[in-house]
């Protein structure tokens, strides 16, 4: 006998056909390869028996069809097809013998009864292996069919209902127009509604008065500020440059272009064309320089650091992880040292893609440690510069060839005065942080186990096998490069920013591992929808807004989101939709929540980052080089939290406790925790405090009894009126403040206002 | 034993679900596994160690003025070192890195209780608590700056942003306390290299793993007190208020993240009145501020031994306290003569005090930098100083589990390589983890579709150190 079946009980492990799942006309059902085999390779072999040849374990690769058919050494062979009897795979997956059994004890659980069962009747059919989902072209899925039509506005809402209706759960009704007001503020402009703009969508009675409501406020300027938000953690935007140095430097011109360009509704394949690669694009523009500071936004050692080329190469590695996830749902940074364990990238591409990169001056003379810098005027002050330089230009062309002109006098004078002037504005050149190639490329090797200092093979740039190539006879740089991350044929680009643009909405993506969609990622819980989105989305010429407004406005984000508890312990994490999310909010819309119901949240738009107030002590370990937090002044302190000067290695203490990140990396989804310490903030950070106060005012300003006072707060803090209950309760407290404790209106309603901005209520996206 | 900290709320989406699971009593670590999905460790033997302390030389001591005495760096002081030892070697601060030259150490080493651990003459009193001290002399790593160094030891990575031992502590065996962090550091010293908030940040783990550093002025917890202005009766006033609506809310949305966040306002009332009561050391004796060398409301190294000990008391699961000033490059004589006797009386006096209360056995205790401080000499004249030393360095660990009275490993005759039993960060980690009764291997969180661990894919538990 077969040592293989040594202690194998056959009988107990083959089941009776009858056993297995059956389709619905009775016959057995196939097996998905993608869908049900490969989560089960991937998890439990591919580690020792994946692409990575330095922990292959008896020579037996299980992700490729051919070498998973191969005869070993042992004489055995992994997979033979129709007869899981003759697979070892099968075999060794089932024995009882515990030493043989795979995987070995030490590395993990042996596999439920389903999964052995889905790998026995994968065998019986075939053993057909599937390119991974992720790396298919996209293709447009056909709308499903509902049963009542009626019940979607939009395509989304197909897609969702066809499956809650498969499942038989019925999706929630509309959510409260108050409640739906506030979510959509928050999600497009990151502010509460006021209560005139409350009382307004209230009193319009159109019957797409939600549609102009979603309209106006793309077109609001906040809305750029509040998109940024996210695209900042992906692109790792700070102020400082991190390590222990961690020195201030010039990057909000970059984040202001970010702004600009969401406000603008740039095209997104423009958008990424100009971050990755604007200063290679031919008569780039000053505003297609300073968008390559994306990538700028690496951590950066100081001067006197004696590894300054190994800082270099972490900068490099840094702007392939950022790529990797950002745009391409891709762990690249995993091949740095071996071939990916899981995914189809060898560290041969990686190096490749590495190449791409490899091309910005640094640590030269003329760049010093800092990489090149782009002398800009701030823009109101760029202004002037061009007036002066109209007139300059002007009297130019008035006085071109004829000294004898009756004003040349004069108009020498003007071009003087003109060039003092604009010698004066030169003070306040900003160095703004670029990308710049150089003109003859870097020689790239393989580093040898991700060492740089271990050249291993000369390579050459190039992108994965499995992706699409780039078309013949074109130089590939980065400017390539970013044109092919967006070309249409890419499988993953659209795919993943139009799942992680979801999970803004819908607290979580329809592939919930927004940074990973590898063979380790998760599937998509909505695969068509996902497909149809990233169609859409391209063939709209990539057009961000218009996909916001899709999602927006369909029926599955319009629904309450409160919880049936039936459904929610079927589908714990919502994954079918049949709710909407109810979510504590960002870091920063809750700052400019309790900022703005207040009064006091400042309008402007873009600029030098603000300080506002810290206590004393907070970065009292930091570097000299650091700086200190001073913090502002005046408007300074109620600035948008998206202009907090971001330290990394110091960040704002109230923010990280709401769970903002350092943005020592990229990050393209935020935790979210539920702390004692964000407790703390709300109840007795003087920040916060002032912001009662200020709410208290605004209250005593506007009402005089106490019926208009509450009404007025609420709808303030919370976009609604009062309940009966509520009201008594509130009135109680009032009356018990101000009665029995003597306390003053302004005092009594401080208390109160507490109170309200710190509802669980306030701080989440209901 | 609390849960509240640590309910993943999602996992039980009733309010009869919720209670039952916050209801649940001592020694329920494994329910974790129910609660975090993400959570595949429990206990995986009987925990040696419930908690640790970890006293970080920050800047790096210098193991061959300390824990490793080198005969031979006497005997050739002053001559260049062997060219086979600094083949390839890259030194952070030495500029002529071809031929540097060995420097004896200028203090006395002898040997010290039953055991006759060896210690220099810069520990008077940790040589009375010798025989509980496993001594490693074969720490090694490839790291020589500060950060990416101090990263290395406390996340097992030198890129500075992975979870940190105290997050991993922490996450894999929850909260045993309601009033406190699971995770707090302590700061001291003379300042020469920042203290970065990353050095006890949660990495990808969730944000509530992260350490919280009891500052120096003001309150200890950022934002504990009350606005000015704002007393008890009138706070607690305002939190019942606070809670009926919550509870209001609950009512109608059926959240459980609701309730959880009814349950961290209780747990932050709570905080505002144990944590001052923690700092507040008029209960201890003069007997013991003397033990540990502290004088009252003075922050130093002594006076955080004192209070980690309140601490571990108060079932804090992880306390790291950072002494600052060890980077002695130049002036090392002086400076590693200040810094020793600032920790030293210290130092034992913990031991000392642990034991006597029975909390030694279920305390671990490590003493360490970043990195050793070169064999060589940096600069010269009486200013001399030493550099950077990662290839060979000493650490301590005390309680919990270890043995003690013994030395482990050993460095080469002049204490640059270490060669015998060498002792990496990862196996460090593995026999940490192991003393918390958590299998190194297991303790996995799952992270943009990877399995990480604090040892990454290495790490072998040093057998020989256990008790």
């Amino acid at each position: 006998m077969n040592a293989l079946l040594k202690g194998h009980l056959t009988g107990f492990f083959l089941f009776p056909i009858s056993f297995l799942s059956l389709g619905a006309d009775g016959s057995v059902a196939s097996v998905d390869f993608n869908q049900d085999i490969r989560p089960i390779l991937s998890e439990n072999c591919y580690k020792c028996h994946g692409a990575d040849p330095q922990d292959r374990k008896a020579d037996l690769r299980l992700d490729r069809p051919e070498d998973a058919r191969r005869q070993l050494k042992t004489g055995h062979t992994a997979i033979v097809d129709g007869d899981p009897s003759r697979s070892a795979l099968w075999l060794r997956i089932t024995t009882e013998d515990l030493d043989e059994r795979m995987p070995p004890m030490e590395h993990g659980p042996s596999l439920t009864r389903e999964q052995m069962d889905l790998l026995q009747r994968w065998i019986q059919q075939g053993a057909h292996y599937d390119k991974h989902w992720a790396f298919e072209p996209v293709v447009k899925p056909s709308l499903p069919v509902i049963k009542d039509p009626a019940r979607a506005s939009n395509p989304i809402d197909l897609f969702v209902l066809n499956r809650l209706d498969a499942m038989g759960w019925a999706n929630a009704a509309p959510s409260d127009p108050n409640t739906l007001l506030r979510r959509l503020s928050f999600d497009l402009r990151g502010l509460p509604p006021s209560p005139s703009e409350r009382q307004s969508f209230l009193d319009d009675t159109r019957p797409d008065a939600y549609l102009h409501l979603v309209d106006r406020w793309l077109a609001s300027p906040r809305y750029g500020e509040r998109m940024a938000q996210h695209w900042l953690d992906a692109a790792r935007y700070a102020d400082t440059t991190g390590h222990a140095a961690d020195a201030p430097r010039t990057m909000w011109l970059y984040r202001d272009w970010v702004i600009r360009a969401l406000n603008r509704n740039m095209p997104f394949d423009q958008f990424t064309i100009e971050q990755i690669a604007g200063d290679m694009l031919p008569g780039a523009t000053q505003s297609q320089r300073i968008a390559t500071g994306f990538h700028r936004n690496s951590m950066q050692a100081l001067g006197n650091n004696p590894r300054k080329e190994e800082f270099r190469v972490k900068g490099i590695v840094d702007r392939l992880d950022t790529t990797g996830r950002v745009w391409m749902g891709l762990t690249v940074s995993c091949a740095e040292c071996h071939d990916h364990k899981y995914d189809p990238l060898s560290t041969r591409e990686y190096y490749q893609l590495y190449a791409i990169f490899n091309n910005v001056p640094h640590l030269g003379e003329k760049f010093q440690v800092h990489g090149p810098r782009l002398e800009v005027l701030p823009p109101e002050l760029q202004r002037a510069w061009d007036q002066h330089q109209a007139v300059i230009d002007a009297a130019g062309r008035k006085l071109a060839g004829r000294i004898d002109h009756p004003l040349a006098r004069e108009l020498q004078q003007q071009v003087e005065d003109s060039q003092k002037l604009q010698e004066a504005l030169k003070k306040h050149v900003i160095m703004a942080q670029v990308m710049d190639e150089l003109p003859v490329p870097r020689a790239t090797h393989v580093h040898l186990r991700g060492n740089f200092e271990h050249k291993g093979e000369r390579v050459y740039p190039g992108t994965p096998a499995v992706l699409p190539g780039f078309p013949p006879g074109k130089v590939v740089n980065r400017l390539t490069f970013a044109r092919w991350l967006v070309d249409e044929r890419h499988p993953l680009t659209a795919r993943v920013t139009v799942n992680r643009l979801w999970g803004q909405f819908f607290g979580m993506g329809l592939v919930q591992s927004d940074g990973d969609f590898g063979l380790r990622g998760s599937p998509p819980s909505h695969p068509d929808l996902l497909d149809w989105l990233a169609i859409t989305f391209m063939q709209s010429g990539w057009n961000y807004k218009a996909l916001v407004r899709q999602m927006v406005t369909s029926e599955t984000y319009r629904q309450s989101s409160i919880l049936r508890p039936a459904l929610a312990d079927m589908d714990p994490q919502n994954r079918f939709l049949g709710r909407a999310p109810r979510l504590r909010m960002a870091a920063e819309q809750i700052r400019d929540n309790a900022l703005a119901v207040g009064g006091l949240l400042a309008d402007r738009i873009g600029g030098p980052s603000a300080y506002p107030f810290q206590p004393a002590g907070v970065g009292e370990f930091r570097d000299a080089t650091a700086g200190q937090w001073v913090s502002s002044q005046g408007e300074g302190r109620h600035r948008r939290s998206l202009y907090t000067f971001w330290q990394r290695m110091s960040p704002y203490p109230s923010q990280t406790i709401f769970d903002a990140p350092t943005r020592e990396r990229t990050c393209v989804r935020r935790e979210i925790t539920n702390t004692p310490l964000q407790a703390l903030v709300l109840l007795n950070d003087p920040a916060y405090h002032a912001t009662a106060v200020a709410l208290a005012q605004r209250i005593l300003r506007d009402g005089t009894s106490f019926e208009t006072q509450i009404r007025d707060a609420f709808r303030w803090v919370l976009s609604r009126l009062p309940g009966p209950e509520e009201w008594a309760q509130f009135a109680q407290r009032e009356e018990h403040w101000r009665l029995v404790e003597g306390k003053s209106p302004l005092e009594v309603w401080t208390l109160l206002s507490q109170v309200l901005l710190n509802l669980d209520e306030t701080i989440t996206k209901e | 034993m609390s849960r509240e900290l640590d309910l993943q709320p999602r996992a039980c989406v009733t309010r009869r679900h919720f209670l039952k699971a916050s209801a649940c009593g001592i020694g329920m670590a494994a329910l974790g596994g129910l609660l975090n999905p993400h959570l595949s460790a429990g206990v995986h033997f009987p925990a040696r160690a419930k908690r640790v302390i970890y006293l970080f030389m920050s800047g790096g001591p210098s193991h061959v003025d300390t824990f490793d005495p080198k005969p031979a760096l006497a005997r050739y002081d002053g001559q260049p070192i062997p060219p086979s030892l600094v083949k390839d070697v890259h030194f952070a601060m030495i500029k002529d890195a071809s031929n540097p030259l060995l420097k004896a150490s200028p203090f006395r080493f002898s040997h010290h209780g039953q055991s006759g651990n060896m210690m220099s003459d810069l520990f008077p009193h940790l040589g009375g608590v010798a025989d509980e001290l496993a001594i490693i002399r074969s720490m090694h790593s490839e790291v020589f700056n500060h950060d990416p160094a101090v990263s290395l030891l406390n996340s097992g990575d030198s890129r500075v942003g992975r979870p940190t031992m105290g997050a991993w502590a922490s996450y894999g065996l929850g909260s045993d306390t309601k009033d406190l962090p699971a995770y707090i550091v302590l700061t001291s010293g003379v300042k020469r290299q920042p203290l970065l908030n990353s050095y006890w940040t949660n990495g990808f783990l969730p944000s509530k793993y992260q350490g919280v550093r009891f500052r120096e002025q003001g309150d200890p917890i950022l934002f504990l007190s009350n606005p000015d202005g704002i007393n008890p009766s009138e706070r607690g006033e305002q939190l019942a208020l606070i809670r009926w609506m919550n509870e209001q809310r609950f009512e109608l949305f059926r959240d459980p993240e609701t309730l959880a966040r009814i349950q961290q306002y209780e747990t932050a009332f709570r905080m505002q009145v144990s944590a001052p009561e923690l700092m507040d050391m008029h209960d201890e004796p003069q007997s013991m501020l003397d033990l540990y060398g502290c004088k009252p409301g003075v922050r130093s190294f002594a006076a955080n031994c004192l209070l980690a000990r309140r601490l571990v008391e108060r079932d804090v699961r992880f306390v790291q306290l950072y002494d600052m000033g060890w980077d002695s490059h130049d002036n090392m004589e002086r400076d590693h003569a200040r810094q020793c006797r600032s920790v030293d009386r210290a130092c034992a006096a913990l031991i000392q005090d642990l034991k006597q209360r029975g909390l030694l056995d279920e305390t671990l205790v490590i003493w360490g930098g970043e990195f050793g401080r070169t064999p060589v000499v940096q600069g010269g004249g009486k200013a001399w100083g030493r550099d950077h030393h990662p290839h060979g360095f000493s650490m301590w660990m005390a309680g919990g589990g270890m043995k003690g009275g013994i030395t482990h490993g050993a460095t080469d005759d002049f204490g640059f390589h270490a060669v015998e039993r060498k002792v990496s960060v990862h196996d460090f980690h593995a026999t940490a983890l192991h003393c918390l009764g958590i299998n190194h291997k297991q303790l996995t969180y799952r992270h943009q579709g990877r399995d990480f661990r604090l040892t990454d894919v290495a790490g072998n538990v040093l057998q020989d150190l256990l008790a």
